[in-house]
């Protein structure tokens, strides 16, 4: 029994609440404002529509993780040619639980951009290093230990520095991560710093209360005044259990860049911008399968070791990141006897790939009976970026010592050396046949000064109705090119203390 | 991995895991049979005959092999084939962990 958890079992009535400020979302923005506020003593309700899963019930069993800390079983797929899919996490700590940990600053000339552009208030890096500094203090942010490196994240930074290329070695939220390679699935051992383990355990303990299971429905307003929630608990398959009604001055929008703009969008709530739900932003990226003599194991060792930061400057950052066996199955153009040879050598193999810095945009619709549905149309320009992101991968791979690769592109024949690729990519690449996946989406609710542009202000304040504010990576202004987390806490940070600066305006 | 799915999803999976086995009724060399009662040979063939299609049908089987695939390689036994096998490597690497940072390690 955790004090101020309520799980969605143990509802059996429907609910009625009062508090300061509810909190949609209990991953990297909503529980970093829930704890803020609750630690400055607001009474701060959190609703989150996934459940609580503590860490002694994560196990590397890829299905289970699926089902209970994913949105729909991790099988989001973005409308377009070619299609992207792409996973949300869901569930308490949200996708912080199933992330690689990966925690970088917002590159300074992001941030830059973003003032220039938008016009946004106290954005500039020595205004955010504060702010980055505490979240990297407060998540125990470092490198790795180097003996939980496994071989597959070796060996592509080996193959990466022999081409003279840099590499540098990740910074993650970990304390002494013990390399089991269990990211996706949940850490086992805790080492992650997740907000599962910081910053929803630093509200509860604040006195904040949180409700798992409950899914939110609507906004609710009086006028252009915010005064709450309402929603219902959720049963298993989905079905709608007791309704959840939630009063509060100050409601804090935090359900990642599809959920939010859906949420606002099916509470009636419109943006005078015509920005809301448009400008998203997905990192696309995909996966070179390499294949060795020797063993790799790559399921051995820490997730992610290296980033290859040659390329930064093209919009590319290259990684190697273990697939379990069904999401490797899943992916390989093969099936029936052919898929098993190649999976007969799992233990050969390396996955790695690029991460696209993309320059098109997507829109978030809700579609009546399907919920929010992404349409993404990847541009000529991200998707020749996309190709030589795969080709400087497979230069990498080839440099370490792979013996072939598959590439992810539909009907591409087995690659056996760099000529044949260069010979294989001198006839361009049909861009629906680029496989891509996505875990990065960013910048539906976008940050403006200029009502124009922007859904909120430069503090996640939504316009036009009082008390509302989005702490997610939907405020992004634009892609921001490496892994979003960090820049979502220091976000939310920041603007918690921004609204703890009003607290006599808005009574909390 | 598939009770996750929002029930929209779920329907339309189930409605083409449907037609993909009496699908098989129509294809000469089933002779009736619905895909669950072929032989290894028959059922690889037939699968075949589909991936030969094009456009949006092709997509749809593509990721239903994919779907089943991935259960398929869901299973312990399987993955211990592959050489899959990460509970007790996962055991020696957090004992390893406790070790040299101390059991007070969160």
């Amino acid at each position: 029994m955790i004090a101020g958890l309520t799980e969605a079992d143990g509802i059996r009535a429907d609910l009625s609440l009062e508090c300061g400020v509810v909190v949609v979302g209990s991953g990297a923005g909503g529980a970093t404002v829930a704890a803020e506020l609750a630690g400055a003593g607001a009474d701060v309700i959190m609703i989150e529509e996934g459940g609580y899963h503590p860490t002694a019930s994560f196990t590397p069993d890829t299905g289970k993780a699926l089902r209970t800390l994913y949105r729909d079983g991790g099988g989001g797929m973005a409308v377009g040619r070619p299609s992207v899919l792409y996973t949300e996490g869901r569930c308490v700590g949200g996708s912080t639980v199933v992330n690689g940990g990966m925690s970088w600053r917002t590159p300074a000339p992001v941030l830059g951009k973003w003032a220039r552009q938008e016009g946004l208030l106290q954005i500039g890096e020595p205004e955010l290093a504060p702010y980055f500094a505490e979240v990297e203090a407060r998540l125990s942010v470092g490198t790795q230990d180097p003996e939980t490196i496994g071989r597959d994240s070796a060996l592509f930074a080996a193959g990466a520095r022999a081409r003279g290329w840099g590499v540098v070695a990740n910074r993650r939220n970990q304390l002494h991560c013990a390399g089991t390679n269990s990211c996706s699935t949940g850490c086992p051992t805790g080492a992650k710093r997740s907000m599962l383990l910081t910053s929803v355990p630093q509200a509860l303990a604040a006195g904040a209360r949180l409700f798992a299971g409950c899914r939110v429905d609507r906004i609710t307003r009086s006028g252009t005044d915010v005064t709450g929630v309402t929603g219902h608990v959720v049963r298993p398959g989905g079905r709608r259990g007791p309704r959840l009604t939630v009063r509060a001055r100050v409601v804090v929008a935090a359900g990642g860049a599809i959920q939010t703009p859906a949420l606002l969008t099916r509470s009636g709530l419109r943006s005078a911008s015509g920005q809301l739900g448009r400008n998203l932003s997905m990192h696309p990226n995909a996966v070179v399968t390499a294949f060795f003599d020797q063993d790799v194991t790559g399921w051995q060792g820490v997730h992610q070791a290296f980033q290859v930061r040659e390329f930064t400057r093209e919009g590319l950052l290259l990684t190697a990141t273990n697939l379990t066996p069904p999401m490797l199955a899943g992916i390989l153009p093969a099936w029936g006897r052919e898929l098993g040879a190649l999976m007969a050598d799992y233990n050969r193999i390396i996955t790695a790939g690029p991460l696209v810095r993309d320059t098109g945009t997507g829109r978030v619709r809700t579609i009546p009976g399907l919920g929010p549905q992404i349409f993404y149309q990847l541009t000529d320009g991200d998707a020749a970026r996309a190709v030589r992101g795969v080709e400087l991968t497979a230069e990498a791979l080839f440099a370490a010592g792979a013996r072939r690769v598959l590439l992810p592109f539909d009907g591409a024949p087995e690659i056996r050396s760099m000529d044949a690729l260069r010979r294989l990519l001198a006839r361009p690449v049909p861009k629906r046949s680029i496989q891509l996946y996505s875990v990065h989406l960013m910048g539906t609710a976008r940050m403006s000064e200029d009502p124009r542009r922007g859904v909120v202000d430069s503090f996640g304040a939504f316009r036009g109705v009082a008390g509302l504010f989005v702490t997610d990576a939907s405020v992004f202004c634009s892609p921001i090119g490496i892994n979003p987390m960090e820049t979502v806490i220091a976000l939310a940070l920041r603007d918690a203390r921004h609204l703890l600066g009003q607290r006599r305006r808005w009574g909390i | 991995m598939l009770d996750a799915l929002p029930p929209a999803a779920r329907l339309a999976l189930t409605t083409a895991l449907v037609l993909l086995d009496q699908g098989a009724r129509l294809y000469p060399p089933a002779q009736g049979r619905r895909f669950a009662g072929l032989g290894d040979a028959e059922a690889e063939a037939y699968i075949r005959a589909l991936m030969t299609w094009r456009g949006p049908a092709a997509e749809l089987v593509l990721r239903l092999v994919s779907v089943v695939t991935m259960c398929y390689y869901q299973l312990p036994e399987v993955q211990r084939e592959i050489g899959y096998d990460p509970a007790p490597y996962i055991a020696k690497v957090t004992q390893r962990r406790l070790e040299r940072h101390g059991p007070g390690t969160p």
